[in-house]
């Protein structure tokens, strides 16, 4: 009786508050076990019969019931959820996720600053708790995303955030969890976002790289001396690159750009390097393997670029990417990009009917995004010494029918599964 | 009496006729009636027919005759043409001469005030007739005329209605003879051109513009003199009915509305096409007439493998296909003239012309394209476009007949005299030449030789000390100037000089370094060899497949339409739900019988389905793709003219795209820019078939209203002054329009009815015979509409987006409108900020017949996971999930008695998918429409690999033409329409 009432407390807690956006999670000191349930472990692992526990912020354990015994006597609550699934929270990369709320609305906008070479500007100050998107994404399983500014050569400082808490600091998992820089494009679109024009080739392709080519090379011998006289707060917001602390995120598209971008970076101090977008990355996928650069696939759902690609071409480059041994992970950036993040899983869903292994592409949601900023000490997978950040589907997340987030814990603190738009629902359904 | 003698008197009598002018003369009367006559040459008389060895004599400006002997009479100037060619001068009907170049449009007002008493959109100046003002740019005329063209058919390209255009002469200096028809032709487009009226902006603006125009003038017409209006544009269409038409394509589809228009106004407009009509041949009616552009694209730079990615294999084919356009509409009997159109150079123009003979346009009917058929379709066919006794002396002298290589115009005659003459070639003096001067021994090489320069070598003899020489040459006298070798290079031979003996022997005097006067000569060496640039003679080539991009199977195995398919999980979206292993049985398109025991006889097709999912064709009720030209018609705020019907695209990617996705059929709507927006197009989605195909025949009538921030233009950077800027004023535009709707009904009987196409759309609505579908988001704005409706007496069919209609859905209910909204589309403007993706569920349950739309060519191709999330969000039934995107959008399109559910007598719209339809992890393996199989997964693989071969075999192609400055690869990626898409104006595109 008294494990029901806890489950009943554990999944519907959230009623407590009906606020704009919901109450940040309660710390939690408890032993809490959960069992019975299958656990997507995030490393490519899945256990059946799975008992997780956790205490304050931290796994205590992961382990399979079959084959280890487990004394349930320790644990102050414990919860069964068989024939559920859990997985660590997604962690959804390039989002603009709390940096914007309304589209059409450019007050509501803070991510493309002023100026072609803004590395200093980060996100994590801009990133607001309050976002009612936000509260719509994580109630499909998204709980961790890469926020990152957009616009200019190079755009500015990406911080990983996790979506519970009061404000920033409390949201934050790592400030600097990269540098994105747009590679310049050969091929350059007219017109606008719904009416592209016919693209042209990038006349000042070249002077572009020679401009990027000049800060490139003055930001590196910049960051050979360790305490600059006079400072530079561009060059300063670079020196992660240098010492591989920071990867450098390169949006860039076309096979030819890929290549491009691979020798431009090989010699340019930059430890590491991570493709974002990557729409012909397929084609260039040796070069990429050969020098060790991940992908982040910008969205799933999106048209061929094309008119003679397969007509799946873009749910099927994830698989294809995999199959060449490049480690992937996922963004949804372009149109309505923030509240599309809610569909991250599908989307990913997708690439999966599309030759996507299963447990890779969870590995692409968790642990790999968490690799990619340098975080996987702790996040990005469900393992003992980590955080607690899992959520709990009644069925497998990926699809659309089965995708029911029961219970979400950030940090080991259980979440409210409640948004404004649930709140609609509730007002009106009797209406 | 022989023949010539007889022309000599039939001449005599034109002569009379002609020696009677209105100048007057100063001094003596100076009339010439020599005969010139054109001995020994292959003469082209048109109609097919040459001449071997024929002289064509010339007086007066114009053919005394031909004669096929090799003799000149006496007292006649001789033009020897021996191994040359005569061939009447080149019509263009189309000229691209004074094209006058389209400025952008500078100041923007909804309503521009009218300046002159004519039409009031500035597009339409069918009054305009071509100004004569000056002689053409001599350079140009001197281009068109060295490239075969002597007539052109010259008009402002200007505007939608173009005006008329004048027949000129080109290379006659006198305006009055130049002339040779005025208001030959009248002109239209689908271009506004430079009107800076914003009306239209889109194609199917400019076809409604162009057709309340016509109905205008039958008003403006039936009023008599009467009239209080007095307008010079209607007018002019008035007196105009009877002459020529052309009709300049912005696109081959545009042919079905020019022929549309002509159908509706008994009108019949000659096209000047776009270069891309072959891929409609099989569709284009035969008997249509076709003026053709020749500026086959050159072939793309695709030496970058990846780069080469950005250009289609559509535009490849093109490039192959292009020069055939002319060969192949001629073989679907439709009428072909050719144009010179924009080519700037004449020697391109040449080239082009030799390629279109090449590939299979023949010799003879290349030149009827040029001449006679231009001729005809000008009226001036007694005059000119062929060579015969009593027509224009209007031809030229070539070197070789047109389709060689090395075929040069050498002198072109208009009205008998020479207005052109090529420059003279001095090929012949290539070649080594033994210099004497002062008894010291020179040899001179000749490397190349034209009128812009001579270039040659000169070095001692016999000790080989090279100097430098430069050569002069005019008409047969030359000047030569020899240098030493030196860095710095001393005169040392100043001479002048002759050509003698048929280029054998040059001599003269000249100045030595001295300053003495000395004699020279120079002898040539016959035995040296001369080399000349060989031509390869080019083979005639076959017409290439008119295969492209995801070309479907054609087999009939595909196509019969009496199937079954057995052992389906059938989704019916009927009352009978979800069968498990059932049959459907299929004849002639239509379904026969479903479930688990139907007879058949054993011989039809059978289709196993092994377990897998079929359900009804995907219905998607608000989609923009497909369309061509803008999908807004925005300057008013009522656009109900126009009609999305007249902009079908079937060749966007998009269509097959879809069919992949399991849709099956699309509403086809007008964007949400203004209050009332354009009359709807149902289609299914037929690739490979025509616009007509597509359409659904007697589809009921639909249009396109909309509510909200589109329609106050409130996300635009600047929003103008385009009336409604508030949801006030929407609501006012709306009961205006219906009142002005209503009024204009009551006046049917009146004498001065002026039919109006925008009212004649709304008097539907009134009389329940248009349905609406609105595009709309709060609740406010929906109450509105559904109370003026009531208050009008009419209904509101469909509330598409509805986002806010789960706030309202029993207001909804009690009007009997039908919802199609997103599934969880938010956040993206302000009004939609209360957007849940639980409305489809609410609205659902409510009662409200309820559709998931995409408005998305991304989301159409996978509308099934959309419906999915029904499920998720609001807890609906896979039964009910399912009918969000099958019968649900049938029963608001009024469809639903032939499509929407798998029920006995619907048509065949069926797919068959891989898994459970609502899963993210299926795919639709077969879609059917009508019982044709228009996708079958299994097929992708043959397309691709089809591609990939036919991409290879014209990449390789391309990479061996010879073709200078080929084009730099750029994709043009396909328009991705929403209905917020508002274009400018799309001509700018």
């Amino acid at each position: 009786m008294g494990k029901r009432l806890i489950m009943l407390v554990f999944l519907f807690g959230w009623l407590q508050g009906w606020t704009q956006s919901p109450t940040p999670g309660q710390k939690n000191d408890k032993k809490i076990l959960i069992r019975y349930g299958t656990a997507h472990v995030g490393n490519g692992e899945v256990i059946q019969n799975a008992y997780l526990a956790y205490q304050g912020d931290e796994v205590t354990l992961l382990a399979d019931g079959n084959k280890v015994r487990i004394n349930v006597l320790e644990y102050d609550s414990i919860i069964d959820i068989e024939g559920k699934h859990i997985y660590p929270g997604f962690i959804l990369m390039d989002s603009r996720l709390g940096l914007t709320e309304i589209g059409a609305v450019r007050a509501t906008h803070d991510f493309d600053e002023v100026g072609q070479f803004t590395p200093m500007v980060r996100a994590l100050p801009a990133f607001n708790t309050e976002s009612k998107v936000v509260s719509t994404v994580r109630t499909n399983g998204v709980l961790m995303a890469q926020v990152a500014p957009i616009g200019g050569r190079i755009s500015g400082t990406s911080a990983c955030v996790h979506f519970d808490g009061w404000n920033w600091k409390d949201a934050e998992v790592k400030d600097r969890s990269g540098i994105y820089l747009n590679w310049p494009t050969s091929y350059r679109y007219q017109g606008w976002w719904a009416e592209p024009g016919a693209s042209k080739t990038n006349k000042k392709y070249d002077s572009e790289r020679r401009e990027l080519k000049r800060f490139m090379d003055e930001a590196r011998a910049y960051s050979e001396i360790t305490q600059q006289v006079e400072v530079n707060l561009r060059f300063e917001s670079m020196r992660g690159l240098f010492t591989g602390d920071q990867a450098l995120f390169v949006r860039v598209n076309w096979a030819r750009d890929i290549l491009d971008a691979i020798q431009f970076f090989r010699n340019s101090g930059v430890e590491r390097m991570v493709v974002v977008g990557g729409a012909e990355a397929h084609l260039v996928a040796t070069d990429l393997r050969e020098n060790n650069i991940p992908v982040v696939i910008d969205r799933v759902h999106k048209l061929p670029v094309h008119t003679d690609d397969p007509l799946m071409q873009p749910y099927q480059i994830a698989g294809q990417l995999i199959d060449s041994g490049l480690v992937v992970a996922f963004s949804t950036s372009g149109d309505m990009e923030a509240m599309i993040s809610r569909n991250l899983p599908f989307q990913v869903g997708t690439a999966v009917h599309y030759g996507m292994p299963y447990e890779e592409a969870i590995k692409a949601m968790t642990l790999n995004p968490a690799i990619l900023m340098g975080i996987d000490g702790e996040y990005g997978t469900i393992e003992s010494g980590k955080k607690a950040t899992f959520f709990i589907s009644d069925g497998d997340a990926l699809d659309i029918g089965t995708n029911k987030v029961v219970s979400a814990v950030i940090e080991g603190k259980s979440i409210q599964l409640w948004n404004h738009q649930i709140g609609l629902y509730e007002k009106y359904k009797d209406r | 009496m022989n023949r010539i003698t007889l022309f000599l008197i039939a001449a005599l009598y034109s002569m009379v006729v002609h020696a009677q002018e209105t100048f007057p003369v100063n001094g003596v009367h100076d009339e010439r009636h020599v005969v010139h006559a054109f001995t020994n040459a292959q003469v082209f008389v048109g109609n097919g027919e040459s001449m071997e060895n024929a002289t064509v004599l010339v007086q007066n400006g114009r053919i005394l005759g031909i004669s096929s002997s090799d003799t000149a009479p006496a007292g006649s100037v001789k033009h020897d043409c021996t191994g040359k060619t005569i061939y009447p001068s080149f019509i263009d009907l189309s000229c691209g001469i004074e094209v006058k170049k389209s400025e952008k449009p500078k100041s923007k007002k909804p309503i521009k005030p009218q300046t002159k008493a004519g039409n009031w959109n500035p597009a339409i100046h069918p009054e305009t007739a071509h100004r004569f003002k000056e002689p053409l740019k001599k350079k140009a005329e001197e281009s068109w005329m060295s490239s075969g063209f002597g007539i052109v058919n010259l008009h402002e390209r200007d505007g939608i209605m173009r005006g008329a255009s004048n027949v000129y002469l080109l290379g006659e200096p006198q305006p009055n003879l130049k002339l040779i028809k005025s208001e030959a032709a009248d002109h239209f487009s689908f271009s506004k051109g430079t009107s800076k009226n914003d009306y239209p902006s889109s194609l199917i603006g400019a076809i409604a513009l162009i057709r309340q125009t016509f109905y205008d003038a039958q008003w403006y017409e039936r009023q008599g003199v009467a009239k209080e209006e007095k307008n010079a544009s209607l007018q002019r269409l008035i007196d105009r009915k009877e002459t020529t038409n052309f009709f300049e394509l912005d696109n081959a589809l545009s042919y079905r509305n020019v022929i549309g228009i002509g159908a509706e106004f008994s009108m019949d407009f000659i096209m000047i096409g776009t270069g891309m009509e072959y891929k409609l041949a099989e569709e284009i009616p035969a008997g249509s007439r076709f003026v053709l552009p020749m500026n086959y694209p050159k072939a793309y730079d695709v030496t970058d493998p990846y780069s080469s990615r950005m250009v289609s294999l559509n535009e490849m084919k093109h490039w192959e296909l292009a020069p055939f356009n002319a060969a192949i509409l001629d073989s679907f009997e439709i009428g072909v003239a050719l144009s010179r159109d924009t080519i700037k150079s004449a020697k391109e123009f040449l080239m082009k012309l030799q390629k279109t003979v090449n590939v299979g346009f023949d010799h003879d009917q290349t030149l009827k394209a040029l001449t006679t058929t231009p001729a005809i379709w000008l009226g001036i066919d007694s005059e000119c476009g062929s060579l015969s006794a009593g027509k224009l002396a209007n031809f030229f002298v070539g070197n070789t007949t047109f389709d060689q290589p090395t075929f040069k115009v050498e002198s072109h005659w208009i009205r008998g005299k020479e207005a052109y003459k090529a420059n003279r070639e001095f090929a012949d003096m290539i070649g080594a030449y033994n210099l004497v001067i002062e008894k010291k021994d020179f040899v001179v090489q000749v490397k190349t030789a034209t009128a812009k320069g001579i270039k040659a070598t000169i070095e001692t003899e016999p000790k080989g000390q090279k100097m430098s020489v430069k050569i002069g040459r005019t008409n047969d006298l030359l000047t030569l100037n020899i240098f030493s070798n030196d860095s710095i290079p001393e005169l040392l031979y100043q001479l002048s000089g002759k050509v003698s003996f048929k280029e054998g022997m040059w001599d003269g005097r000249g100045i030595n370094g001295a300053g003495d006067w000395v004699d020279w000569a120079a002898i040539r060496d016959r035995n040296t060899e001369v080399t000349t640039r060989q031509v390869a003679e080019p083979g005639a080539k076959n017409i290439p497949e008119r295969t492209y991009a995801y070309d479907l199977a054609q087999d009939s195995a595909k196509q019969t339409t009496t199937f079954v398919i057995t052992n389906a999980v059938v989704w019916t979206a009927a009352d009978t739900g979800i069968l498990e292993r059932a049959d459907v049985y299929v004849v002639d398109g239509i379904i026969k019988s479903i479930g688990k025991d139907i007879l058949f006889p054993s011989e039809v097709k059978r289709i196993n389905a092994n377990g897998r999912h079929l359900t009804p064709g995907l219905i998607d009720e608000h989609s923009h793709i497909g369309i061509r030209g803008g999908v807004n018609e925005w300057a008013q705020s009522s656009s109900a003219e126009v009609r999305i019907a007249d902009a079908i695209d079937p060749w966007n990617i998009n269509v097959y795209r879809q069919l992949a996705g399991g849709v099956t059929t699309a509403q086809l709507l007008h964007g949400s820019a203004n209050p009332i927006g354009g009359q709807s197009a149902i289609v299914k989605l037929k690739w490979g078939r025509g616009a007509d195909e597509m359409l659904i025949k007697n589809a009921p009538k639909f249009i396109k209203f909309a509510l909200g921030e589109n329609v106050k233009r409130s996300n635009r950077r600047d929003p103008g002054s385009r009336f409604p800027l508030t949801r006030m004023g929407v609501e006012q535009s709306f009961l205006d329009a219906f009142v002005r709707a209503r009024e204009y009904d009551e006046q049917r009987q009146d004498k001065d009815f002026r039919k109006d196409l925008e009212l004649e759309a709304l008097v539907e609505i009134l009389n329940d015979e248009r349905n609406i579908t609105c595009h709309s988001y709060v609740q406010s704005e929906i109450l509105m509409l559904m109370n003026l409706a009531d208050s009008l007496g009419f209904r509101v069919n469909t509330f598409t987006h509805i986002l806010e209609g789960y706030k309202v859905s029993d207001e909804m209910l009690a009007h009997g409108v039908n919802a199609s909204t997103f599934s969880d589309w938010w956040a993206y403007k302000f009004e939609v900020n209360d957007a849940i993706p639980y409305n489809a569920a609410l609205l659902t349950k409510a009662g409200v017949n309820t559709g998931i739309n995409s408005d998305d060519a991304e989301m159409g191709r996978r509308l099934n996971q959309e419906a999915a999330k029904a499920m998720k969000y609001g807890g609906l039934s896979e039964e009910e999930a399912i009918k969000l995107v099958t019968i649900n959008p049938a029963k608001m399109l009024h469809l639903s008695d032939s499509i929407g559910s798998i029920e006995v007598g619907k048509s065949a719209d069926l797919v068959l998918w891989s898994g459970n339809p609502l899963s993210v992890y299926t795919h639709a393996e077969k879609t059917f429409i009508n019982g044709e199989l228009f996708f079958d997964h299994s097929d992708l693989d043959d397309q691709l690999l089809q591609m990939k071969n036919e991409r290879s075999r014209l990449i390789k192609e391309m990479i061996e033409d010879k073709e200078k400055n080929k084009t730099k690869p750029t994709m043009k990626k396909e328009k991705h329409m929403h209905c917020d898409t508002v274009l400018e104006n799309y001509w700018e595109q």
